[in-house]
């Protein structure tokens, strides 16, 4: 039985639209015109107890979307979503107890309280037992370590800490499954590992199942097992990385050029590049050109330095989802 | 229980509100003058109009008092826990903060209401308290009867969700239009009314006081009650049942405003 | 060219006022019903006793206070008081338009916006619902510019306890008081007519009764002629005081502000 159970998941927005001026103002009152977006359409999906999701795709691919569907935020257009057997939606508190949320931006604690009285709240609000909260908040701290800003409100922290705060908060009560959004958003290189090895913690040795949707390369490499690309609303992809990445089939070459300069190469199969310190990155699809072929090509034209060869790597084909979709403009 | 957890978490807000509370301390002071103000200012007003009459239909200046005081106390107590909905569009449909509630094991209303105290109502509560022992003394009234504990505290609990439900109706359509401060200056005006004999009202104006805003019933007829004036019986003993019926329909109102709520983004 | 800036800022207003028209109608619809609420108090206290000059003396004093206030209110403290809290009232300074000049055209373009919006309609329905008679043309007009006089003189009223918020950080508690105590004294909560002699003596010595007061005596053709002339003369007067007022508040506020650092 997976622990989450989507079918046919469906939710249309409406969009209303409204003429300038007086004028407009007036005339909505009597109808309004409406657009229809579907941020969802026909979602599947079947996620079991312990699994590691990663959840991508372009801004406006229907991510948020599903995901507040799930958490019981939004009410389904149509179709069936099950969470550890309850509707998210119709039986929200029953279902919000088993479930945590790392929200991005918006923060679960309280802003003007210490991070200890937070903690506190949350504490009675999930009905942890004294002696779970305990050994809970000691073993998150050693991984997390929030002793260091255990008693200032949280408004003063840094975003390294806060967002410290807000994993620990998000698994205290040791959910069946949490929900992370941009977890890792904005943070630097030692916040984020210790951030990672706290999830891929819970994740093995609770078994608790955790859905993440991120941009971050580094976050999807460690921490993911699958991944599920969504593209306008549509799941495009179901499956594990490796395999994502022999789909995408950009490569990746890097060259040293003598004159960066007025470089720009017209060769069928190139996608497009760009220049990064000097080096010129260019995003070729193999299965047009071959990374032979264009290299003879630029050879012929420029005066190539140093080159280097991608290996087939997920940065290229998580840029590629996010900024074109999935078939790239 | 259900309502045991409610309650220890609210206590646990509400002690935690005071803590911070005190580091704004130029903010709680110079709120409640200004609310003080506005209270002695309406005070003003009944004793001015009281140098043109010595009654206004058939209600004489303690009288007044002390029905501007049952009145007031009831929206008081209201104010002071329940009066941070009317910031539902603002603070809390525009930013999408209603996810956070949403995703929490409570009640949205509830979260929405312990999320602030307005305390700045609490000096005008005391003073309104003052204010009907006061006009009581004048009009050698003794409050401390068992028949007017038994009305009193019931009505009183009432009173104070007979206000709930019209704050409650109106913040409520901030799900529809994103804002619901200003709508509420308009229930404002309209709890100005609990402050007058029922009669000066014309017709309309009275069916609006007990059915679309009800405040008749959380001030006037419980005040009826203790003035011995035995003119509308039903309607004072319906005003102990009028707080839960009607904040029950507002209460149905804010449940599909909910459900409709779409938080903003993508 | 200068004042090619300043209309720029006149329209902000009206484009602000208009973005948040939602309160411009709910303040409409709630004068309505508070007019409503005064009109059945003193129908009742007509009842019970002689009031001096009548119960539609009463009501047009009712309904022409209505509309001067909503003629002549200000959010210039909540307009300086989000910059303060925002911190962007540095950089404010740092512009080559005055601050004050940018406050006075942003509440007049407001204001316009709500005139149109509030006060003409409240006017309308007070003459045709209340029986509010019209004065003849040299009268209205004398009111009209009563109340643009009135207008500044709440200006720089609000201006000055504006200044104050650069002290206590907060702008709503501020406001609330300021209203609160300038409606009761300038006849929008009682006529002051109606006022015992010994308070009115207070209430006239006060330059609030110019705000309000005065101009419904203008438009009541209770000023006539030279009374009328004497009247601006108080306005203005008392705006210019003020001004002094808020301008030297505002002196000491740049420099707690420069001090401070930033």
């Amino acid at each position: 039985m997976s622990l989450i159970k989507a079918e046919n998941l469906k939710k249309t927005f409406r969009i209303y639209s409204r003429d300038e001026g007086i004028r407009g103002y007036l005339k909505s009152l009597v109808s309004r015109e409406y657009e229809e977006v579907h941020a969802v359409e026909d979602l599947n999906l079947e996620i079991e107890e312990g699994e590691m999701i990663g959840y991508i795709g372009s801004n406006g691919a229907g991510k948020s979307t599903t995901v507040k569907m799930l958490t019981g935020i939004l009410e389904p257009s149509s179709g069936t979503v099950e969470v550890d057997g309850l509707d998210p939606h119709s039986q929200r508190k029953k279902n919000a107890m088993h479930i945590g949320v790392v929200f991005g931006q918006k923060s679960q604690l309280w802003w003007d309280l210490p991070v200890r009285e937070s903690f506190k709240l949350l504490k009675e609000i999930y009905e942890v037992s004294d002696e779970d909260y305990q050994k809970r908040i000691d073993e998150y701290d050693e991984v997390l370590q929030l002793s260091d800003f255990w008693d200032q409100p949280v408004r003063k922290l840094s975003l390294g800490q806060k967002m410290r705060c807000e994993l620990a908060a998000a698994f205290l009560h040791q959910p069946k499954i949490v929900y992370l959004d941009e977890p890792t958003i904005g943070l630097d290189v030692a916040v984020k590992e210790r951030i990672r090895d706290f999830i891929k913690r819970m994740n093995r040795e609770k078994n608790i199942t955790v859905m993440l949707t991120t941009h971050d390369i580094g976050d999807i490499e460690d921490l993911c097992d699958r991944i599920v690309v969504l593209d306008e609303g549509r799941k495009i992809y179901d499956g594990e990385l490796s395999s994502l990445v022999d789909r995408f089939t950009s490569r990746r070459m890097i060259l040293d050029v003598r004159d960066e300069e007025g470089f720009d190469i017209q060769v069928e199969g190139v996608e497009g590049f760009e220049s990064n310190d000097g080096r010129i990155e260019v995003t070729f699809d193999r299965d047009v050109v071959s990374a032979s072929d264009l290299m003879r090509q630029l050879l012929d034209e420029y005066e190539v330095l140093d080159f280097e060869l991608k290996e087939p790597d997920i940065e290229a084909v998580v840029k590629k989802i996010y900024n074109q979709g999935i078939d790239g403009e | 229980m259900k309502l045991k957890k409610h309650l220890k978490i609210y206590g646990k807000y509400f002690k935690q509100y005071w803590k911070t509370r005190l580091v704004y301390k130029t903010d709680f002071l110079l709120n409640s003058l200004s609310q003080m103000l506005n209270l002695a200012t309406s005070l003003a007003f009944l004793t001015l109009i009281f140098t043109q009459v010595d009654s206004i239909n058939g209600w004489t200046f303690p009288e007044m008092l002390f029905l501007a005081g049952v009145g007031g106390i009831s929206m008081n107590i209201h104010h002071i826990f329940m009066l941070h909905i009317t910031n539902l569009g603002e603070d809390y449909i525009v930013t999408g903060d209603l996810d956070r509630f949403k995703v929490r094991p409570l009640n949205v209303l509830y979260q929405v209401y312990a999320s602030n105290v307005r305390d700045e109502n609490f000096p005008k509560l005391i003073t309104n308290i003052a204010l009907v022992a006061y006009a009581s003394g004048q009009m050698g009234l003794n409050l401390v009867r068992p028949e007017f504990l038994l009305y009193g505290v019931p009505v009183l609990v009432s009173s104070v969700f007979t206000f709930g439900s019209v704050y409650l109706a109106v913040s409520s359509l901030g799900f529809w239009m994103a804002r619901s401060r200003p709508l509420t200056w308009i229930v404002f005006r309209l709890s100005d009314f609990r402050r007058y004999p029922f009669s000066i009202y014309s017709r309309s104006v009275k069916i609006i006081l007990v059915t679309l805003v009800p405040l008749a019933f959380a001030s006037f007829f419980p005040a009826t009650f203790f003035l011995d004036r035995f003119e509308n019986g039903f309607y004072q003993y319906f005003s102990i049942a009028a707080g839960p019926v009607f904040y029950g329909l507002a209460y149905l109102f804010w449940k599909k405003g909910l459900s409709k709520y779409t938080s903003t983004g993508s | 060219m200068a004042w090619r800036k300043y209309w720029e800022m006149y329209k902000t207003g009206i484009k602000e006022a208009s973005a948040y028209r939602l309160m411009s109608v709910s303040s409409f619809f709630s004068t309505i019903v508070y007019i409503v609420l005064l009109l059945a108090v003193w129908t009742a206290i007509s009842k019970s006793a002689d009031l001096v000059g009548g119960l539609s003396r009463v009501v047009s004093y009712i309904v022409l206070a209505q509309v001067i206030n909503s003629s002549i209110s200000q959010g210039l403290e909540k307009w300086f008081g989000s910059k303060i809290r925002k911190g962007t009232i540095v950089n404010e300074l740092k512009r080559p338009v005055s601050l004050l000049s940018q406050a006075y055209l942003h509440e007049i373009g407001w204001q316009s916006f709500d005139t149109l919006l509030k006060s003409v309609p409240l006017l309308v329905i007070g003459v045709l619902f209340t029986g509010l008679e019209l004065p003849p043309v040299q009268n209205l007009l004398a009111f009209v510019v009563a109340v643009v006089l009135s207008f500044h003189l709440m200006l720089v009223l609000a201006l000055s306890t504006s200044m104050l918020v650069f002290w206590t950080k907060t702008d709503g508690g501020v406001r609330f008081t300021r209203v609160t105590i300038v409606n009761f004294l300038s006849g929008v909560i009682f006529p002051l007519y109606l006022l015992p002699e010994s308070l009115r003596q207070i209430f006239y010595v006060l330059p609030f009764h110019l705000l309000v007061d005065g101009p419904i005596q203008v438009f009541l053709m209770q000023k006539t002629g030279t009374e009328v002339l004497i009247m601006f003369g108080q306005q203005i007067f008392w705006i210019l005081v003020f001004f002094g007022v808020a301008n030297l508040l505002w002196y000491k506020a740049k420099k707690k502000l420069t001090v401070q650092g930033g």
